[in-house]
């Protein structure tokens, strides 16, 4: 491994970056505000799910309301609205940062931009209105993802070409990551939707497939992109180099390698043949060495310099990203084993597992990442320092709800359905309190999106003429340490 | 490492590594099962479903049933689904071949489904009941009603010999009203009884009693 | 919570007119610095790769697409229990055999003899199990005595059919409608089988006198008259 990589001078200029962000500032802001848009969206269609699951009696009986739609619609939308949409936006900035050239044909990044949002309506109606393919994160029926891929393969057409002009010098490792993602993004989503959706393969074949695009999805597509704004981002907030470029790449090539393997370990025992769960076994419990190699490296970078954590909402949020993604991994790892997974497959933690990291990791860096990236797209700053504070409490109660709720659910329920004298009944009754709780969660999620969103409109509207950049606590008179927002 | 396109190769093989684990050799070894002929009837094993039932199938997709209710039965003696009496047996990739798009499904919200059409028994109209209002059957049950599959019709002369009897409280229809099922109600009912892996596959005989 | 006293301009460059506060307060472009790897890291990672390449050569049923159960390997994991021949027997008889000699095996009288307790099928005087396979393979006809009564009708040859499926429909009739003979295997029909090609046209009864019995004895099986090969489960002559 070399060690050279990435010490190169810093031969951006402000006015270079401020020209480099003028040519991503379209793109970048429609896809954060599309998401936010979204992502409210989803969460409503979350707590309507979550209140049906305590109290079936709610919007019981409406077709379009039925329960199995509105989760997936949640879970669908989440991903294809919010979190990719927000993932592109990050990328494309990253890219022409971490490139150092302006990002060509911008205007055609916009117009992706409008038709993706245009499939994300199309998908999510044709859900509601029954029209859904129930794969996991693959609901949308095939005549509304090829409209997604088009738009997504003029985005990474242009993302590539940018890596291709980029100015000669070693690559910082969130360009990496970035790298990795855009491939990765347009292999998993054109292979499944071709094999699953627009024109299935033998239903014997589909479940191995389907894991290894859920699984791909969240460890290939959303990880690298969260890990490579928070890679940028946490040492431009503190002045600080990464610690390690050794973890660095350690972490990158075991993310990839061993985050590829893992959708087996989600069906152990079941009707896939037994070396694919092994494999799935082995890979995602091998992950905590991405998990330990990545966390910490940001511990090491972080280290005696925590105090930005409490007033910068860049840092506050990507760090509580980041720490979610470690206990994800980690939890992953302990629900892999076979003994365990035996108990716990089928239960509630498997829900709870999807929010740490689809919510608790990947929503809340890309948080942080707007927070950081969209003051300098607008050239003004976050309206009010409270609401972000607000947000981001509101956003920590929801998740921790849900996932502390869920798990403490999953293994009562998980230990209920895997004993043989205790009737199915009592799994139902046993998980109740612990859903009620997570409904909660998703209220306090909803409640954060909307206060996100409203963030968000505030600052694309300019309504508070705030010269001073946003706090999100008091920083200390004479502190050593850089603004940081 | 330090180059794009070094990094470029690397990414590929490891992608294309996984890709032909877990995409290809799936895609060769099971996307050409065949059913295996069966030599006690004649027939195949898993055995050919009737069209209402492939009807269903649509209709389970389409309402997210997969969402609470998984489809597969894991080994013993690792896990309890067989002495919990999902099934005899290990569900293998084989027995999706009766359908178009496989649910093993992540969630047990409710009940494994594998083998309803194995313990639903004689009774399609108890099913319909369960299916309108669940709650009429089982009054823990957090299941939604799907009542949005029926009609709700005034009888016109003799009673519909389709429809639903036996709901009570307040899910039963108004007096001189009937509810009856629609296509696609028939054709999920068709569908759940059409779960049904009793037979044994050469991968997956059926777990001797113990 | 706001404190907007501090001065956003950090950094030392200059500023320009249309750059923005925020482009302006920014740190340089983020750098690595490269020291080594933790050594508890690295062997932790040694351990871990270790173990998950164990665990999947350990669990990987020989990564063949038909082991679904790690834990039942080799032998233990070979093909299905066949299925009952009785079960193949009884389909077989049903669509094939039941309209001539009835599904109650009773026949009719003078023209399909009986099953039931046919000296024919359970064995006989001079009649062996071998001859029953015979008439199965060929086929027969011309009169036949049965039980002391008389038939003349003819049987069509069912050579087409598989060895384990003559065995299953044999040992369904042989064990059927209160008779108790032993079962007819696959490999007896196949030892039949091969000495028999010679014969194309139907058999009559004069003929199959004429060839000494073989008898397939389980326990309790009567010895046939003059027993040729009394040994079920010879391989077949060469």
């Amino acid at each position: 491994m070399s060690n050279d990589l990435s010490n190169q001078p810093d031969i951006l200029t402000a006015a270079e970056r401020a020209q480099i962000d003028s040519s991503t500032s379209g793109a970048a802001l429609l896809f954060f505000g599309s998401s936010a848009f979204w992502l409210v969206f989803a969460s409503l269609f979350d707590v309507i799910g979550a209140i049906q699951l305590s109290y079936p009696c709610f919007l019981d009986g409406i077709s379009f309301l039925t329960y199995g739609r509105v989760v997936q619609t949640a879970t669908t939308v989440m991903a294809y609205g919010f979190a990719t949409p927000a993932a592109i936006g990050i990328a494309v900035w990253l890219t022409a940062r971490l490139c150092k050239v302006p990002l060509s044909h911008h205007r055609m990044l916009v117009s992706a931009g409008i038709v993706w949002n245009l499939g994300i309506l199309v998908g999510a109606c044709s859900i509601l209105a029954g029209n859904s393919t129930s794969f996991a994160l693959l609901s949308f029926p095939a005549f509304a993802t090829p409209i997604l891929f088009v738009s997504y393969a003029l985005i990474a057409i242009w993302v590539l070409f940018t890596f291709n002009e980029r100015k000669s010098g070693g690559l910082f490792v969130s360009a990496w990551f970035v790298f990795a993602a855009v491939l990765a993004f347009p292999w998993l989503f054109g292979t499944a939707n071709a094999l699953l959706v627009w024109n299935p393969v033998s239903a014997p074949a589909q479940p191995a497939i389907a894991l290894w695009f859920s699984s791909g999805f969240f460890n290939l597509w959303l990880v690298p992109v969260g890990l490579a704004a928070a890679f940028y981002i946490i040492p431009k907030s503190t002045g600080l180099p990464v610690a390690s470029s050794n973890l660095s790449l350690l972490g990158f090539w075991t993310l990839l390698l061993f985050g590829a393997w893992t959708g087996g370990a989600q069906i152990i025992g079941g009707p896939v043949p037994a070396w694919i769960t092994s494999a799935g076994v082995a890979a995602s419990i091998m992950m905590i060495v991405p998990a330990l190699a990545l966390g910490l490296n940001f511990h090491l970078t972080l280290d005696g310099h925590y105090a930005p954590v409490a007033w910068s909402p860049a840092l506050r949020f990507i760090v509580t990203g980041i720490g979610c993604l470690v206990t994800y991994w980690i939890l992953v790892a302990i629900n892999s084993i076979p003994g365990v997974n035996a108990m716990t497959q089928f239960s509630d933690i498997n829900r709870a597992l999807y929010y740490l990291g689809h919510f608790g990791f990947f929503a809340m860096t890309a948080f942080g990442a707007i927070y950081y990236i969209v003051p300098r797209l607008t050239g003004h700053e976050w309206p009010c320092a409270k609401f972000i504070s607000l947000h981001y409490w509101l956003a920590v109660t929801g998740f921790g709800f849900i996932v502390s709720g869920l798990i403490l659910g999953g293994l009562i329920q998980g230990s209920a359905l895997s004993q043989t004298i205790i009737t199915f009944r009592s799994s139902v009754e046993f998980a109740w309190p612990f859903r009620v709780f997570a409904m909660l969660g998703s209220l306090l999620i909803l409640a954060s999106a909307v206060n996100f969103a409203l963030l968000l409109i505030g600052i694309l509207l300019e309504t508070h003429k705030n010269q001073a950049p946003a706090f999100m606590a008091e920083r200390e008179e004479n502190s050593q340490e850089p603004v940081a927002v | 490492m330090n180059k794009l396109p070094n990094i470029f190769v690397g990414i590929f093989v490891i992608f294309g590594s996984a890709w032909l684990g877990l995409v290809n050799y799936p895609l060769k070894n099971l996307g050409n099962l065949q059913p295996v002929p069966d030599e006690a009837t004649g027939g195949v094993l898993p055995p050919t479903v009737s069209g209402l039932a492939v009807a269903g199938h649509k209709v389970y997709a389409a309402n997210g049933c997969v969402e609470c209710h998984s489809q597969q039965v894991r080994f013993a003696p690792l896990t309890t689904d067989i002495d919990k009496e999902l099934g005899k047996r290990q569900t293998v990739a084989r027995d999706y071949l009766r359908e178009k798009t496989a649910f093993p499904g992540i969630l047990r919200v409710g009940q494994d489904l594998s083998n309803y059409g194995a313990r639903a028994g004689e009774d399609i109209n108890a099913i319909h009941r369960h299916l309108y209002e669940p709650r009429s059957v089982n009054p823990w049950s957090n299941m939604p009603s799907y009542c949005f599959l029926y009609n709700v019709v005034k009888i016109q002369g003799q009673p519909s010999n389709e429809a639903v009897t036996g709901l009570t409280g307040p899910c039963a229809p108004k007096p001189g009203y009937e509810v009856v099922p629609t296509e696609k109600a028939k054709a999920l009912v068709a569908y759940l009884l059409s779960l049904n892996q009793s037979y044994p596959l050469p991968e997956s005989p059926v777990a001797t009693a113990k | 919570m706001n404190t907007p006293s501090n001065d956003p301009h950090k950094q030392s460059e200059t500023p320009a007119p249309e750059v923005s506060a925020p482009v302006l307060r920014e740190a340089s472009e983020p750098t690595e610095k490269s020291s080594p790897l933790p050594f508890w890291l690295v062997i932790f990672a040694g351990i871990l790769v270790f173990w998950g390449g164990f665990h999947l050569a350990s669990n990987s049923g020989g990564f063949k697409p038909d082991v679904y159960n790690p834990e039942i390997t080799g032998a233990a994991a070979g093909p299905a229990a066949p299925p009952d021949p009785k079960v193949i027997g009884k389909r077989l008889f049903t669509q094939n055999c039941a309209v001539c000699h009835q599904g109650s095996g009773m026949g009719v009288a003078g023209q399909f003899p009986p099953l039931v307790a046919s000296e024919w099928v359970v064995g006989g005087d001079w009649v062996g199990d071998n001859h029953l396979v015979k008439i199965l393979l060929a086929g027969m006809q011309g009169p036949v005595q049965v039980k002391g009564q008389s038939y003349n009708n003819a049987m069509p040859p069912w050579a087409q059919l598989k060895d384990s499926e003559i065995a299953g429909i044999l040992t369904y009739i042989r064990s059927e409608w209160g008779n108790t003979a032993p079962a007819i295997t696959e490999e007896f029909v196949a030892k039949v089988r091969a000495v028999s090609t010679e014969r194309k046209e139907p058999w009559t009864q004069k003929d199959l006198k004429a060839i000494p019995a073989e008898t397939i004895s389980a326990g309790g099986a009567a010895a046939p008259a003059a027993p040729a090969n009394p040994a079920p489960a010879a391989p077949p002559a060469a």
